[in-house]
């Protein structure tokens, strides 16, 4: 017992085990950003980097790129999820959960089915080509991966700004009209406001999720910097420019962050009035073309990658294409995703157990670092560990261990969100009352905490699993040699034009985050 | 101009199936404060929602002035009716300083700052609008919401349970506060409410509201001591109902023979105030204590008639009272004579509190 010298009213007696157990997983966080410091620093390559224009230019293009997405996103989302939430658009429910569905799709499959479909010799070339059209507009490059990236990732803005529309309050659009604001000035001035920190919390995630994408970046050949980055470390001897670029993408990703955070403002939204919502809004003669906006989204963001998928899935399987490789692959990709879940939650749980029972200075440290994961780009984290490895534990390299420690840097987020949320709905009562009755430590942490916590650990590895089973750069630079996954192999047979090959992984993955998507949608829906 | 500034006439509002408002009549004079009251679910808050243009109702008149706010064809929107409004739970805009807040619907540009700033101080926030929504107090943000109202200068002020939220002590500090600015202005003002306490010490007039219609409207006074129905009898106050048999100008009930206001026959119900009756070891009625709950500046004593029925009396705080102690009970002050409504015995009708 580690009495935290807070002698009085509040005595903290820390269990010493927790803080242990905390600091390695914060320390474990730290490492791969703190290594690519010391390493870049030492080595002037960081100076090198910022000043040659080549940096400069594929800096510019991936801060082009991501804002470029984020403002399409933006503007996709806020309008649908006004039409879904304010107006008497049919089937508003289905649609909701198809705007969500577009998330089950990685970035690199969407980006395989764009490529397969509109690029040169693709599918829709071919059902042209009769009709005289020699080409169609470049899939490559900057239209592209904005393309593709925006249309699988405006989800991220459209569930928050959905959510913040639902629970805007009557009283106070009522409020702006009876002051003489106009039906116009009323969303200008009162509502949009109201959504504005929901918007900016899912325009963050587009944003990071585009700067530190490289699955649809490589595979529509737009050099932003992940892909600059991957073909220096794979080109070339001296890796040290790769480590500097790999810090100058965690420093941008940081920036994203601070900017979000530094626009949030004074504001407070949470309202304690009781629900109230605004009546729909007829849409009259307009709900023709509303529906037509809403069934180009879907069209482009969910029933064009999925048909594609089946076509070339069906083409394969008629040329007796082999599942051979999947099963294999499929069992990798299980395998360390599996493992990443467990190690992830194992970690995540004495975090949250600190950072909810034991608010302090220290703790609420401990729990920043652990969620600094989510803004870290998976090339940067991978590259790090590569280097790490090699210089220091060379018996560590190109093992699965450090491919599933990777996956844990970057995925311990969601894991010990949901288990802190699971944990704040433990009342400490309960623990309490089970010390009350003569119990240690130990037994009522696995007799009363830990089944009511239960839930949320299991949706933590959920979680983790799905996203481990998607991640593209770590498993590509990590993974011991001949072990392929579903998303490594999916982004090979692309780059080499083998769509069949790709068509089956595509579906697994696609199949298996669809669901868990859909899921939350839905109970997400009939909770208000 | 001539007639009542506010007018409604026969308002109707359903929804689905339910009957919110059915056929409310509603007059209010200009510059008067007047309390709509009644249970919840009587259909008050939609009635003021139709005014402030929120509902459209199915039927029915509204007239401001001279202009025709609803009826047949016509619907002024609530941005352009000039009726202010001030929500139940407020709804400060979250995301705007007080400030702010308040110059939402100012009209005109020159001096905002200086109106602002007046308004703040006519409310007692001077100097406070930097702030915040949520750096305020409930009280506070109270009066951000009515100051916010009246820098719209509207024709009319319509508050929605104005001091529900607020905690007992200050409930009554503002609640005096609101009517000094409301008065001080001259403005007309409507408020809801189901606490007639409040309705009572607040407004000029009150309108008494139940299943949908207005049961009574007049001076507080009035409304108290001579109810028009059962209902509105009950819903201010206590209220004891004997039954009794009138003939001419005097009524025969447990609590003997009584004059009645106005000659009345047969079969009666009549309703008198506990602060109308009083016990005593004299005489009157005989009577047995059952309890008594003692408030400090007076008490209430809940005795037994010979019929079994019990009824409250109010009386000074000096006596002392003991359960089964048999007393005798006589009416002193004046008392209200309704139909019969079935009830054959005496009993107790208390607002929901």
């Amino acid at each position: 017992m580690a009495t935290i010298a807070i002698r009085g009213r509040r005595a903290l007696d820390i269990p010493i085990v927790l803080i242990g157990l905390s600091l390695v997983v914060a320390a474990a966080m730290l490492l791969p950003v703190a290594y690519l410091i010391i390493r870049v620093t030492g080595s002037g390559a960081l100076w090198d980097e910022l000043t040659a224009p080549a940096t400069r230019e594929a800096l510019a293009r991936t801060v082009v790129l991501a804002a470029a997405v984020t403002a399409a996103s933006i503007a996709i989302s806020v309008p649908l999820a006004w039409l879904t939430v304010r107006t008497d658009l049919p089937l508003r429910r289905t649609w909701t959960v198809l705007f969500a569905l577009p998330l089950a799709i990685p970035s690199y499959v969407g980006a395989f089915t764009l490529v397969s479909a509109l690029g040169p010799s693709g599918i829709v070339q071919g059902w042209l080509e009769p009709m005289g059209v020699e080409r169609l507009p470049e899939i490559y490059g900057f239209f592209g991966a904005w393309l593709a990236l925006t249309l699988f990732t405006f989800p991220y803005v459209y569930l928050p700004s959905r959510a913040a529309l639902r629970s805007v309050d009557r009283s106070m659009e009522e409020a702006a009209r009876g002051l003489g604001a106009s039906r116009m000035t009323t969303f200008m001035r009162v509502t949009l406001p109201q959504l504005r920190p929901a918007v900016a919390a899912g325009a963050l995630l587009v944003a990071l999720y585009t700067l530190s994408d490289f699955g649809a970046v490589s595979l529509l050949r737009f050099d932003s910097l992940t892909r600059v980055i991957y073909v220096r470390y794979t080109s070339s001897f001296d890796r040290s420019s790769a480590a500097a670029l790999a810090l100058i993408l965690v420093a941008l990703a940081f920036v994203v962050v601070w900017i979000e955070s530094a626009t949030r403002g004074r504001a407070r939204y949470d309202t304690t009035a009781r629900h109230n919502p605004p009546p729909a809004v007829a849409l009259g003669a307009w709900r023709w073309p509303a529906i037509a906006f809403c069934a180009a989204v879907v069209l482009a963001s969910l029933a064009l990658p999925v048909s594609v998928i089946a076509y070339w899935l069906v083409r394969g399987l008629q040329a007796g294409e082999a599942v051979e490789f999947v099963r294999e692959a499929g069992m990798n990709s299980l395998y360390a995703s599996g493992m990443a879940a467990a190690v992830a939650v194992a970690a995540a749980t004495p975090v949250a157990i600190l950072a909810v029972r034991y608010p302090g200075l220290l703790s609420s440290a401990i729990e920043k670092v652990a969620y600094s994961g989510f803004a870290l780009p998976g090339i940067s984290v991978a590259l790090a560990l590569v280097f790490f490895a090699a210089n220091y534990v060379p018996s560590l390299y190109q093992t699965l261990a450090l491919l599933v420690f990777a996956y844990c840097v970057r995925f311990l987020p969601e894991a010990l969100g949901s288990i802190r949320a699971a944990l704040l709905r433990v009342h400490p009562d309960t623990e309490r009352a089970a010390h009350g009755l003569g119990r240690g430590r130990p037994y009522v942490f696995w007799r009363i905490t830990l089944p009511q916590m239960a839930p949320g650990m299991s949706a933590g590895a959920m979680l983790v699993f799905i996203t481990a089973m998607k991640e593209l750069p770590a498993t590509l630079l990590l993974s011991p040699i001949g072990f392929d996954t579903l998303a490594t192999e999916i982004w090979s047979s692309t780059r080499e034009a083998f769509y069949t090959r790709a068509a089956l992984p595509a579906l697994v993955l696609v199949a298996l985050s669809a669901f868990p998507v859909a899921f939350s949608t839905l109970r997400e829906e009939r909770r208000a | 101009m001539s007639g009542p500034f506010l007018r409604c006439e026969g308002i109707v509002k359903r929804f689905g199936q339910v009957v919110a408002v059915d056929g409310a009549n509603l007059d209010v004079e200009r510059g008067h404060t007047l309390a709509l009251l009644g249970p919840s679910g009587c259909g008050k808050t939609t009635l003021l929602r139709v005014i402030a243009g929120f509902e459209h109702p199915d039927g029915g008149i509204v007239r401001l002035g001279d202009r025709l706010l609803n009826g047949p064809g016509a619907f002024v929107p609530p941005d352009k009716r000039r009726i202010g409004m001030v929500f139940q739970d407020y709804a400060l805009f979250p995301h705007l300083t007080v400030a702010s807040n308040v110059a939402f619907g100012m009209k005109g540009r020159g001096h905002r700052r200086k109106r602002i700033e007046e308004l703040l101080a006519l409310v007692g926030l001077g100097g406070l609008g930097g702030r915040m929504p949520h750096e305020l107090s409930g009280g506070q943000q109270q009066r951000v919401a009515l100051a916010r109202s009246l820098a719209a200068e509207p024709e009319l002020i319509l508050l929605d349970e104005p001091f529900s939220n607020l905690d007992t002590g200050l409930r009554q500090r503002v609640r005096q506060e609101v009517r000094q600015i409301i008065e001080s202005l001259g403005t007309t003002a409507v408020f809801v409410t189901h606490d007639q306490e409040e309705a009572l010490s607040l407004a000029e007039r009150v309108a008494v509201m139940a299943h949908g219609r207005i049961e009574q409207v007049g001076r507080p006074a009035e409304v108290y001591r001579r109810p028009a129905t059962r209902e509105v009898a009950a819903f201010l106050g206590d209220a004891n109902f004997v039954p009794g048999e009138a003939s001419g100008d005097t009524v025969r009930t447990p609590l003997g023979v009584l004059q009645t206001p106005a000659p009345a026959a047969g079969p009666v119900e009549v309703m008198v105030r506990p602060e109308d009756l009083s016990v005593s070891e004299q005489d009157g009625a005989p009577v047995e204590v059952v309890s008594h709950e003692y408030y400090g500046h007076d008490q209430m004593v809940t005795v037994r008639l010979s019929d079994g029925a019990t009824i409250k009396v109010r009386a000074l705080s000096g006596e002392d009272f003991i359960p089964g102690q048999r007393l005798g009970v006589r009416v002193r002050g004046s008392i209200v004579v309704f139909p019969s409504s079935g009830q054959t015995k005496a009993h107790v009708e208390s607002p929901a509190p």
